[in-house]
């Protein structure tokens, strides 16, 4: 259990039971799926069969007859209806429908729509619709699809690259001219993503007065100004009051939201769409990073990293969607907790016969950790040196935050040897050498793996995040926020500050989700936001609503503003403490007559702001390709692993974090994201992989049989440990945090199974790092050594 | 289209005495959540790996996805609605809140009545029989840990008990 800032506040840093639970332990959770409207119709898919092909036609007649079935959309007809799904990039000739148009991209790709009075009645007819098409080669492999003789995915655009950048900050010549050492690596960081429990469901309708209205489990509000923009109507209403069953970044189904507009402005009715698992794991949009990396290294003898050179080939998938993102993301920490003075990045983004991709939990920073922890520890070993001692020597200094990295982003602070330390005792690292020695004597394959992971947070701040706090008549406040969430508390959150700040006592605040027609500014909850985001704009909003009652009480108690001393919800005179009045009495003042209040006060107390982010965000400018978060949260872990000599199964024995977000505002939740990345890390690093065929480019893992989550027997309990590093950018000195143990799980456990597997001088440079990797490349070493013999 | 083919079938859900008229494809799961309206059990994958859709059948655990709603015609059915007495949580549930067992709670109602159904039969079972009953469900958001706080938290309460009984 972490504990911060033990003193300083009254309800900041002390764990504050999770308001949202008390409903979600009784079943009691609003999700996308139990939004029932009278009338609603249910919307199912035709998939598309095979991976690519020229779609020549479909014949939706035998469907439409059925009884019970309303309408069937087709992809031509949707080009009627609205404008294409926006991209991260502008390419006209990238046109991306949420229904196939004249070709079929991916196996599994939407094709058709039928709308009928019941799911059942509506799959039933899906069956019934029939298409022909001619079959192209499936682009698997963007290696193979970036080949000049590849056939293109999208004709128009000439190329299936679509994103090819190169930057370079720093003397990144010099240092490898004058290298004492340079390194190639390779690395391969295979599709995983959030995969929540619950598919991306939304439901559509036109309410009477016109305005289409949409509830979805989608995890970013903005989507309101893209409806608009697509459905070709300023008359939307994306709700926000929905509990989002698990989102990770991974639930932004944004083709979902307008084909479900679209059956619903058809039909004239109510209509709900919920992924069944099949179509989410195929064509949900929702999978993560897809990398093959190529890195240089500089460095010196004694373990010093001067340079890094960076090449990334990232498969995005059919469309270019959102996963460019992903690509530019770790340019904000591109060294990650490293003094490395010289970086060049860059490389390409391809399109294959796959589901596009999404930012999924840290869109992207994770395996370039990965490869950064990955390259310190191939280093290490390549020039004889110890690998915690590499990590120490080029860790950046506490004394020299504020940080700049090659590009410009500045790290607002840390204390990166500290947490090191604090892990490295926690876990008794002279033990484990100890234990290690004595289980390779017996010949056991026993690995100790460390590694640190950088998580920047705060994500588009320059959006800023907005609030409206009002005081109602009774002397309740009241906090409307303009997103729903998925699983982050915010509404403890919330509720956390305004206790702080307001000093209302928890039964009197009531925390409520807006809409796109509520006039709240909104943000959306990606990237590490929320705390940093939100969390200031509803301190600044407090301040403002304790301005209002200051003035409120001084006037009704004839005194200057300067002589009110606010007691949690007293407002009274310092020195005076009979002359006193509540927020309640306060309340009754300012929605009572006017001549009560002072002159050019509004009616009520309603306040609202919008935080527009720190200006290191906002004023500074970066150079070419570099991007800076506000925050930036570090972890420290340290794990062993042991491997069966005999069936190369891996087993975590132990994993020891320390964990540093700055001030913590409510442990229990901070903890939970931290017991939460490590199992999704687990996950990533050594069971979790779209894979996909080869020759026919069919999804393989398209099931839970097959994409394999790890449950309680895989995730190892975690001993958490924390170092609070207060942020300068914050007023209680939090940090963005949520996926930092993501971030920083796969580095550790790689660099573990590697420890172990040391015996057989076996590098680790993928995940999933499955037995079957490891048993071919114990029997590729076995061969070179039998070879050299 | 298949031939409308309905079944009456009678069952107990939480105690209290149910009709539906069912078609035999019909799943347990959605003739709760849909017919019989107990939508605090959710649809995870509907083909039994992640439990979400864990209810107590006659005594017995079971994924209501992989079961048809006409064999729990005469059943008696628990869901996560069951049980809490009125305001009053549960023990379970009292020790989900009190570690924050979860986030999303998706897998919350599925968790719990696994749980449930442990301790039912093993009122103190070690932390590997925990394990054996946890791997049954999926969560993605917890790593299982505050999950296993909150069951811990259930079964020492329960382990003190007995000694002072």
């Amino acid at each position: 259990m972490t504990s911060t800032a033990e003193g300083r506040y009254k309800f900041i840093g002390k764990p504050m039971p999770v308001i949202e639970d008390r409903r979600f332990v009784r079943g009691g959770g609003r999700y996308i799926n139990d939004l029932n409207l009278p009338g609603m119709l249910h919307m199912a898919v035709v998939p598309a069969p095979v991976a690519h092909a020229r779609l020549l036609s479909d014949d939706v007649s035998a469907a439409l007859a059925e009884p019970c079935v309303s309408a069937v959309l087709t992809g031509a007809e949707l080009t009627q209806m609205m404008g294409p799904v926006p991209q991260e990039l502008a390419l006209p000739n990238v046109v991306w429908y949420p229904l196939a148009v004249d070709k079929i991209r991916y196996a599994g790709e939407w094709v058709a729509a039928v709308v009928a009075t019941s799911r059942a009645a509506a799959e039933d007819a899906a069956e019934l619709v029939t298409m022909e098409f001619e079959e192209l080669e499936p682009l698997v492999d963007p290696r193979r699809a970036m080949q000049p003789d590849a056939p293109l995915l999208h004709e128009a655009e000439g190329s299936n690259v679509v994103w090819n950048e190169r930057w370079t900050w720093g003397e990144v010549d010099d240092e490898f001219a004058q290298a004492e050492h340079t390194f190639e690596y390779t690395y391969r960081w295979n599709r995983h993503s959030g995969v929540p429990l619950e598919t991306f469901g939304c439901v559509a309708q036109v309410d009477p007065t016109g305005i289409l209205e949409l509830w979805a489990s989608h995890q970013n509000p903005d989507i309101q100004q893209e409806v608009i923009k697509v459905m070709r109507t300023p008359k939307v209403k994306v709700h926000m009051d929905i509990d989002i069953g698990g989102s990770y970044g991974s639930k932004r189904g944004r083709k979902q939201m307008y084909l479900v507009a679209a059956a619903a402005l058809r039909t004239r009715r109510p209509v709900k769409f919920i992924e069944d698992r099949i179509e989410n794991m195929q064509a949900s949009d929702g999978h993560g990073p897809d990398r093959y990396y190529s890195v240089k290294v500089a460095a010196t003898s004694t373990g010093d990293i001067r340079a890094l050179d960076i090449d990334v080939i990232e498969d995005l998938g059919a469309y270019c969607g959102r996963g460019p993102r992903q690509i530019t993301k770790p340019t904000s920490a591109i060294v990650g907790p490293y003094r490395i003075p010289a970086v060049r990045y860059g490389g390409y983004g391809v399109l294959t016969c796959k589901t596009n991709q999404v930012p999924f939990r840290g869109a992207g920073q994770s395996p370039h950790n990965f490869i950064l922890e990955r390259t310190v520890d191939q280093v290490s070993r390549d020039l004889g040196l110890d690998r915690v001692e590499v990590r120490l020597r080029n860790f950046i200094q506490p004394e020299q935050f504020p940080y700049e990295i090659p590009g410009g982003a500045i790290y607002d602070s840390g204390n990166y040897p500290g947490a090191a330390e604090i892990g490295l005792k926690q876990a008794r690292m002279e033990d484990l050498l100890a234990a290690q020695a004595q289980a390779r004597a017996a010949g056991r394959l026993y690995g100790i793996g460390t590694a640190g992971g950088l998580d920047p947070g705060g994500a588009a701040a320059e959006h800023g995040e907005g609030v409206r706090i009002e005081i109602d008549a009774t002397g309740h406040a009241v906090a409307t926020i303009g997103f729903q969430s998925a699983g982050q508390a915010h509404e403890s959150m919330v509720t956390q500050i305004i206790r702080e700040e307001l000093g209302f006592a928890l039964g009197d605040i009531t925390v409520q989700r807006g809409h796109g027609l509520a006039g709240i500014y909104a943000g959306a909850p990606t990237g590490n936001r929320m705390t940093q985001m939100l969390g200031t704009t509803v301190f600044q909003c407090s301040a403002k609503v304790r301005a209002t009652l200051t003035k409120l009480a001084a006037f009704t108690l004839e005194a200057s503003e300067d002589d009110i001393e606010v007691d949690g919800t007293s407002y009274r005179i310092a020195g005076d403490p009979d002359r006193a009045l509540t927020v309640r009495e306060l309340a009754k003042i300012a929605y009572g007559p006017r001549l009560k209040c002072p002159p050019g006060m509004e009616p009520g107390i309603v306040e609202q702001n919008v935080y527009a982010g720190p200006d290191i965000v906002t004023k500074r400018k970066l150079k070419t390709g570099a991007k800076q978060f506000p925050t930036y949260s570090f972890d420290f872990h340290v794990v062993v692993a042991e491997v069966d000599p005999a069936t190369f199964e891996i087993k975590l024995t132990k994993y020891v974090v320390v964990h540093d977000c700055g001030t913590v505002i409510n442990p229990l939740v901070v903890d939970g994201f931290c017991y939460g990345g490590v199992g999704h890390g687990v996950g990533g690093a050594l069971y979790e992989n779209f894979a996909y065929d080869p020759a026919s480019g069919q999804l393989l893992a398209s099931s839970f049989m097959d994409y394999l989550m790890p449950t309680a027997h895989e995730v190892p309990r975690v001993e958490l440990h924390e170092q609070v590093t207060p942020s300068p950018l914050h007023p209680y000195g939090a940090k963005g945090t949520a996926e930092g143990a993501y971030m920083t799980t796969p580095s550790a456990i790689a660099s573990a199974v590697e420890d172990a597997l040391a015996p057989h001088g076996i590098r680790i440079t993928e995940v999933p790092i499955t037995p079957q990797m490891i048993f071919d490349k114990v029997m590729a070493a076995t061969a070179d050594k039998d070879g050299d013999e | 289209m298949a031939e409308n083919n309905f079944t009456t079938i009678r069952l107990t859900v939480n105690g209290k005495q149910h009709e539906a008229r069912v078609e035999p494809r019909r799943t347990l799961l959605d003739c709760l959540r849909d017919d019989l309206v107990f939508p605090g059990t959710h649809v995870g994958c509907e083909h039994g790996v992640c439990g979400c859709c864990n209810v107590i059948v006659d005594g017995d655990l079971v994924r209501s996805c992989l079961m048809l709603a006409v064999q729990a015609d005469g059943a008696a059915v628990e869901t996560i609605e069951g049980l809490a007495d009125g305001d009053e949580l549960n023990p379970l549930q009292e020790a989900f809140c009190a570690k924050h067992a979860m986030q999303c709670g998706y897998c919350t109602p599925g968790m719990i009545m696994t749980l449930e159904d442990l301790l039912r039969r093993n009122p103190r079972p070690n932390e590997d029989e925990l394990t054996d009953a946890l791997s049954g469900n999926l969560c993605r958001c917890t790593g299982y840990e505050q999950i296993r706080q909150a069951a811990e938290s259930v079964i020492a309460a329960a382990q003190q008990e007995g000694e002072r009984a």
